[in-house]
């Protein structure tokens, strides 16, 4: 059953999927093996995303196919059994002056789908912001979100800032936004840019180890 | 300044599938997913308040790459001025469809009804696209109609062109009139507004019949240069 609940969130199937997953969980299946299928389907639609054969309608599709099904794990759970520690812990937020949101909520809620703990600091985050939030949760990661040319110089400043705070070598920071390239990010000074919310998951991943 | 409202924004299913890529309309047979488009449209319908206002200014001279107007402001940079060359006024416009969208979309994302602000997001950049269009037609239409040439728009912020000549723009024109206003960081408020500047001239211009996407830099990944063809033409009563 696994590998059917596999292939319905990978194909799109919902109403199949929450049935499968449904009849997983009442059979008295693992219900870390329901999040297991849900992890390998998002790699499943990440490869297909990136062939250019899913879009970003599927990507937020299936993330809230993962969000359904982790609803019925969740309560499965034993308190004794641990649940699937996060991959790691991101701080994202669109940068001070830049007020576009969409996109950094879709990679928020991609990256939270895919295990991460993810502190979404919303838009029009100053540099000060970011850096009490980091000194806050310990992060491995932090994503700057911009959308408008004047975000790469926001987003110097925001990452200069970690760097006087002492913080710089404790994270990897990635940028995104629809002007986003290797060139902006070598400007700002981040570690790699993410051209869309399933390079952005990857990057994580990589980045941790997941 | 010219102030318009009446512009005809059309929501197309078919048209938006053709921009969204091939799989959507494979998608829009789930009944979910058709529920969360067909929400999304009656929103879109139902927010968006299309507004232009533009103006026209003599060019006085071509001074470092720069448009010297003879009111005094300078404008240019990036390809302005190959864009334009040999205009003899600038035209400045600044195009929107309201904040309703962006309020809605946002009142969305908070619900996490993703999908459902994703094509909503997407329409109302689609609609503020067709108030671009239709305003281009029109001012290159009243330009022929006189006798004269009118060349490509550009927007601050598509190819080299900074995004801080927004602030020039909004010096010129105020926008307040139709809604929207600059903040510091050149965000445009409503977000779904844009501005965008074209030469008209005598002869013939530096870049004609072209659309502001031969300029920009991001075309590759961008899924709305596939609608331009299919737009029609303004009907205005």
């Amino acid at each position: 059953m696994k590998e059917k609940l596999v292939t319905a969130i990978a194909d799109m199937n919902e109403e199949e999927a929450m049935n499968l997953a449904r009849a997983m969980l009442d059979a008295g299946d693992d219900p870390q093996v329901v999040l297991d299928a849900c992890t390998e389907a998002m790699l499943i639609v990440g490869a297909r995303y990136d062939a250019k054969e899913y879009f970003l309608p599927e990507l937020i599709i299936a993330g809230d196919m993962m969000k359904r099904i982790g609803n019925l794990v969740k309560p499965k759970l034993r308190a004794q059994v641990a649940q699937a520690k996060p991959l790691g812990t991101i701080v994202i937020g669109t940068v001070a002056g830049d007020i576009h949101d969409i996109g950094k909520d879709v990679v928020s809620f991609m990256l939270s789908v895919n295990n991460f703990q993810v502190y979404d600091l919303g838009v029009d985050v100053s540099a000060v912001a970011f850096v009490a939030k980091i000194r806050e949760v310990q992060p491995e990661i932090v994503g700057l979100s911009g959308f408008l040319t004047l975000a790469f110089d926001q987003m110097k400043r925001t990452v200069q800032a970690i760097q006087e705070a002492g913080l710089r070598d404790r994270v990897k920071i990635m940028i995104g936004g629809a002007i986003m390239d290797a060139s902006a990010a070598q400007y700002v000074g981040a570690d790699a840019y993410g051209a869309s919310a399933s390079a952005a998951v990857k990057l994580a991943q990589f980045w941790t180890g997941g | 300044m010219h102030i318009q409202r009446d512009w005809h924004i059309e929501f197309d299913e078919e048209q938006y599938v053709v921009q969204a890529g091939g799989t959507l309309s494979r998608l829009l047979a789930r009944p979910s997913v058709r529920a969360d488009w067909e929400a999304a449209l009656a929103d879109a319908r139902e927010l968006v308040r299309p507004a232009a206002a533009w103006d026209a200014f003599p060019i006085q001279e071509l001074r470092h790459e720069r448009l010297v107007l003879a009111n005094g402001a300078k404008i240019g940079g990036g390809p302005v001025a190959s864009v334009v060359a040999g205009a003899t006024d600038l035209v400045v416009g600044v195009c929107t469809v309201g904040g309703a969208i962006s309020q809605r979309i946002s009142e969305q994302l908070r619900g996490e009804q993703r999908l459902r602000a994703m094509f909503l997001d997407d329409l109302g950049s689609w609609a503020v696209d067709q108030v671009r269009q239709q305003l281009c037609r029109q001012v290159e239409g009243d330009a022929v109609s006189r006798g004269l040439h009118a060349s490509a728009s550009l927007s601050p912020g598509e190819s080299e062109w900074s995004v801080a000549e927004q602030a020039v723009i909004f010096s010129l024109m105020d926008a307040r009139e139709i809604g929207v206003t600059l903040t510091e960081s050149m965000v445009m408020w409503p977000i779904k507004s844009l501005s965008l500047i074209m030469g008209i001239g005598p002869g013939p211009l530096g870049v004609e019949g072209a659309s502001n996407c031969d300029f920009c830099t991001i075309r590759e990944r961008c899924n709305y240069q596939r609608l331009r063809p299919s737009l029609q033409p303004a009907a205005r009563s």
